[in-house]
């Protein structure tokens, strides 16, 4: 638990680096909290995956990194009538990259059920070397998103300390692999405190 | 899971196509300005600017690039045409987000219906 809580902290912490007082309004803002939330868990999945992992867990997790991935994209094409412009051709490659990330974590989660993994790979070590390869090319596109979107990153340090977090999680050691384990209530506490982190980030955004 | 993906690729189609049911503008986009590709619409109001420095927009007071309307040189003239959005995005939300940082009032920053509506540029 330890290492979720650590993973959400240094990247919300990281965006309020350069200008803390940055925000776009209420609504975007915390539409983008969600999204760094999602970001949070993504890396944390990637962070508690290895040798004996509770499997039922890590895929519940990524249930719900899922959800908070696709309410943060529909928050804006749905509060926004411009914001479907950036799913047309034209679009910034950062805003192409974002959804190409949401496309690989529906697809890596289907793939990854029991029907169709044994379809797709007889050995259980060949499915994780995929299933792994994957999740960094996820977490590539989710980053590349977010940097590339220049609001809360907008320094140099910041994207460095963003990509060596990502980087340190990714790779991690023996000591955070034990710290970040996903258990039954891991999922429950993602939520909750994906909300609160979501709700100050908006608000602190946009103090009067 | 088959279900949420099939349920998301719908919304979006329905979104491509009818637009947010949670807003009532629809800003389209549409050849304007005499340009050949089809733009989004820009609003502006002089007024909410009147206390920035005119050269900061127009730079052609000073530069003598052209006196046209602002948009007929930047959606025609081949060499910033195809810069058009991250011209005006880096002038109009760049200097909104400096306000920003600066805790002061700024126009958006992000919100995209807030500038592109139909009410169009000069």
């Amino acid at each position: 638990m330890k290492g979720l809580l650590l993973t959400l902290g240094a990247v919300a912490l990281l965006s309020f680096l350069a200008a803390p007082t940055l925000g776009a309004g209420l609504l975007w803002d915390a539409g983008n909290g969600l999204g760094l939330v999602a970001l949070g868990g993504l890396l944390h999945l990637v962070a508690s995956s290895g040798p004996g992992i509770n499997l039922r867990a890590h895929q519940v997790f990524g249930y719900a990194v899922l959800a908070i991935a696709a309410t943060h994209a529909f928050w804006f094409l749905l509060l926004d009538p411009v914001a479907i412009t950036y799913l047309q051709p034209g679009a910034p490659l950062y805003m192409w990259l974002g959804c190409a990330g949401f496309v690989l974590l529906i697809g890596m989660m289907i793939v990854g059920m029991p029907q169709y993994r044994l379809r797709l790979h007889r050995r259980y070590a060949n499915f994780r070397y995929w299933h792994r390869l994957l999740a960094i090319a996820t977490i590539a596109a989710a980053l590349w998103h977010v940097l590339g979107s220049g609001l809360y990153f907008g320094t140099w340090y910041q994207a460095l300390l963003l990509l060596a977090t990502a980087g340190l999680v990714c790779v991690g050691d023996r000591a955070w692999l034990r710290s970040a384990a996903i258990g039954q209530k891991t999922t429950a506490v993602f939520v909750g405190v994906g909300l609160v982190l979501t709700l100050s980030f908006a608000a602190l955004r946009n103090l009067p | 899971m088959r279900i949420f993906a099939v349920g998301v690729l719908l919304a979006v189609a329905a979104l491509l196509v009818y637009g947010t049911p949670f807003s009532a503008e629809r800003p389209a986009r549409v050849p304007r300005w005499q340009s050949a590709e089809a733009l989004l619409p820009m609003t502006f109001a002089h007024e909410d600017h009147a206390a920035e420095n005119c050269i900061l927009c127009h730079h052609n007071y000073v530069d003598d690039t052209g006196g046209d309307p602002c948009m007929y040189c930047h959606v025609t003239n081949q060499e910033v045409s195809p810069v058009l959005e991250q011209q005006f995005h880096d002038l109009c939300r760049g200097c909104h987000e400096d306000k920003e940082r600066a805790r002061q009032d700024g126009g958006p920053v992000r919100e995209c219906v807030a500038c592109h509506l139909e009410e169009e540029l000069p």
